[in-house]
């Protein structure tokens, strides 16, 4: 069952294992764990941008541990893990054409459904410790599906305005938000106390702190 | 040359017109310990007092790229970019002595109509002091400062990218104490030595240290302001004499593989101006004093950490057998534990803190080691039983120290009673400028396990530190 699974990370972890870690542990919790079964017990994965490599430990019964991986392992899986892209991983299997089967499964570990933004914008800030719903009224407006979220009731506002997907991907834990800002992906209007502190929250949900 | 000071004069034009001054030099260091302030002329400074001048408020909110923390927040800032002020402490206003129309003086950073702010390190490090006064008690302590000096301009070692650099006074062996090294760097201390008795900034002696071209300055002892006050200075001169003869230093706490530059604080505790550690009457000499202070320090000695290893490059230098300290421990004359414990005779006991890397913040540093002893007192703590083998290699089961930023940072957020005493507000704001700069280094693609520090650690600390 998914409840005694777990997914761990070296103390020392970097960003990359913690957001990988926060991404496997999404996965587990919507398939109920069976996505372990049949994988590999021991997978390494590499960053393209960083060249870094990852070890993950798989044990179907507990769950996967974390490490980071030598030099000289080969790397089963190559892509984007950069936890800064502001998206959710992109990879290829290496040899994949033989092995369909074990690649969707990785699709399944590594690309967890994501939540309809609207409903992952709710569960964002409801789950935060650091925003007061009578202290803020964030509304977050979708311009392409021209959909809107509102959030909280208190004197402080915040207009938050971006596609579908990058506000997904935002509440989705993929993004913090200064970074969204600054790449143009998202107007915010709003103080800069407001923007610090929903950033802030965005940096907690991505490495799972929430 | 103390008379010097402007300490204790009632006329400051008059101080200003005998000493020559036409220009002010403002200083105060912001979280990363790094000197900031403004040339003022002599009409400004004098205009803007008590309280100073101007600056963004971001200088208290900033990294050590000066890029402005715009995912955290903390309540002095204002919403939409404001002002702070820089307030003068007069008591430190000095002529430069080496700039012949320069007046120096240290600065706390506060709010517009004066009030002190809480975050700015200075004004932490006087917070505790007054806890201790409050309790009838001060502090005497010093610095060791650790520093790399190459004949090499800081153009020159940006241009090579830190890589091979040339040390002074480089023997090819790796020495300690040779005299023969030490005069290669005779003509820089020289210059160093003179602007710091310009200054009153009193030294005990320099050497030759272990790394190639490392060099050790030890300071008088004073109290906590004056000690950290004079550590920043200490550090700018040294940049500054550096620049001036074509050559560079630093501070980065580990800049060369195997060597790291430390900053180990010694401190005791007074009452009445007389020594409390020692105890002629009590088992060892330990005073009841020392015990309980000595117990904040070791229980608290993991959360401090991130204070006295502020950086990404910080921890480099914590490894087993070379040199500094990794684990929570305390031991009389043993320089392999965190605490190495002096108690030889009543003048001269002490609590010589080894945790320290050469970048940390003085004011920081200290605030976060005398909150520490605080916590010991408040609770009448009794230390942990002393270590008395060497602590490197050792079992697993001895409580080792935060080996990176983040655990630091992690460990100092999980210890209540050191982040009451040194407020909540600040202490979770360091913490995520911590975090920041954790985020900033794995955002530049570094490599966490690389065993020698990437261009990126220079370019960020090499200069600055």
């Amino acid at each position: 069952m998914a409840q005694t699974l777990s997914v761990l990370t070296q103390s020392n972890a970097a960003p990359m294992e913690l957001n990988l870690a926060r991404i496997l542990r999404t996965s587990l919790r919507q398939a109920d764990g069976h996505y372990l079964a049949g994988l590999p017990d021991n997978l390494i994965v590499k960053d393209t941008k960083t060249r870094q490599k990852l070890r993950l430990v798989v044990d179907p019964k507990t769950g996967i541990t974390i490490s980071r991986a030598g030099k000289n392992d080969t790397a089963l899986v190559e892509g984007q893990f950069d936890p800064f892209n502001g998206a959710p991983l992109s990879f290829e299997l290496r040899g994949a054409w033989r092995k369909p089967l074990l690649k969707r499964r990785l699709m399944r570990l590594f690309q967890p459904k994501l939540t309809p933004w609207q409903t992952a914008a709710e569960n964002f800030y409801n789950a935060s410790n650091l925003l007061d719903p009578n202290e803020f009224t964030i509304e977050s407006y979708s311009q392409d599906t021209d959909t809107r979220h509102r959030w909280g009731q208190g004197p402080e506002q915040a207009l938050v305005l971006g596609s579908a997907a990058t506000l997904g991907h935002l509440y989705n834990g993929y993004a913090l938000l200064i970074d969204d800002i600054l790449k143009g992906r998202i107007q915010c209007q709003a103080s800069m106390r407001t923007i610090a502190i929903i950033t802030d929250a965005t940096t907690d949900q991505w490495m799972d702190l929430q | 040359m103390t008379d010097t000071a402007f300490k204790g004069e009632v006329n400051l034009d008059a101080w200003l017109d005998r000493h020559h001054v036409k220009r002010v030099r403002t200083m105060a260091t912001d979280l990363d310990g790094f000197a900031l302030g403004k040339y003022c002329a002599r009409e400004k400074f004098t205009k803007g007092l008590p309280i100073g001048h101007n600056l963004a408020d971001v200088a208290l909110g900033s990294d050590s790229e000066s890029t402005p923390h715009l995912g955290f927040w903390h309540s002095f800032r204002r919403s939409v970019l404001g002002d702070i002020a820089l307030t003068p402490d007069l008591s430190t206003l000095v002529p430069d002595g080496h700039d012949p129309d320069l007046g120096q003086v240290i600065c706390d950073f506060t709010f517009l109509d004066g009030r002190p702010i809480s975050l700015c390190p200075r004004t932490k490090l006087k917070q505790q002091v007054q806890k201790l006064d409050d309790l009838g008690l001060s502090v005497k302590c010093t610095f060791e400062l650790e520093f790399f000096l190459y004949d090499n301009s800081f153009d020159d070692a940006e241009r090579k990218q830190y890589q091979n650099l040339s040390p002074i006074g480089a023997s090819p062996l790796q020495t300690i104490y040779l005299l023969k090294d030490s005069f290669r760097a005779v003509t820089f201390m020289n210059q160093v030595l003179t602007r710091l008795e310009a200054y009153g900034i009193p030294w005990e002696a320099w050497n030759d240290e272990n790394g190639m071209g490392q060099i050790e300055l030890n300071l008088v002892p004073d109290e906590p302001v004056v000690m950290a006050d004079r550590v920043v200075r200490t550090k700018q001169i040294i940049f500054e004499t550096a620049i001036e003869l074509g050559l560079s230093t630093t501070f980065m706490a580990h800049p060369q593989p195997g060597f790291s530059n430390g900053m180990h604080i010694h401190h005791s505790l007074l009452r009445a101006g007389d020594p409390q550690f020692y105890d002629e009457g009590a088992p060892l000499h330990r005073s009841q004093l020392l015990r309980h202070w000595l117990a904040g320090l070791v229980t608290t000695m993991p959360a401090t950490v991130s204070y006295l290893c502020p950086s990404v490059n910080s921890y480099r230098r914590l490894r087993e057998f070379a040199a500094p300290p990794v684990t929570a421990t305390w031991g009389e004359e043993n320089k392999s534990t965190g605490i190495r414990l002096i108690c030889d005779g009543p003048k001269t006991a002490r609590i010589e803190h080894r945790v320290g890397a050469g970048d940390l913040n003085p004011y920081h540093a200290l605030a976060a080691i005398l909150a520490g002893g605080l916590t010991g007192l408040a609770a009448k703590q009794e230390p942990p039983p002393e270590f008395t083998d060497l602590a490197w290699g050792i079992p697993a089961s001895v409580e080792r120290l935060p080996s990176d930023i983040m655990t630091a940072a992690r460990t100092l957020d999980a210890c209540e009673a050191l982040k009451q005493e040194l407020v909540v507000e600040d202490v979770e704001y360091w913490i995520k400028s911590r975090r920041h700069e954790w985020m900033t280094f794995h955002r530049a693609g570094n490599d966490p396990d690389s065993p020698v520090p990437g261009l990126w650690e220079y370019q960020r600390y090499f200069a600055v530190s």
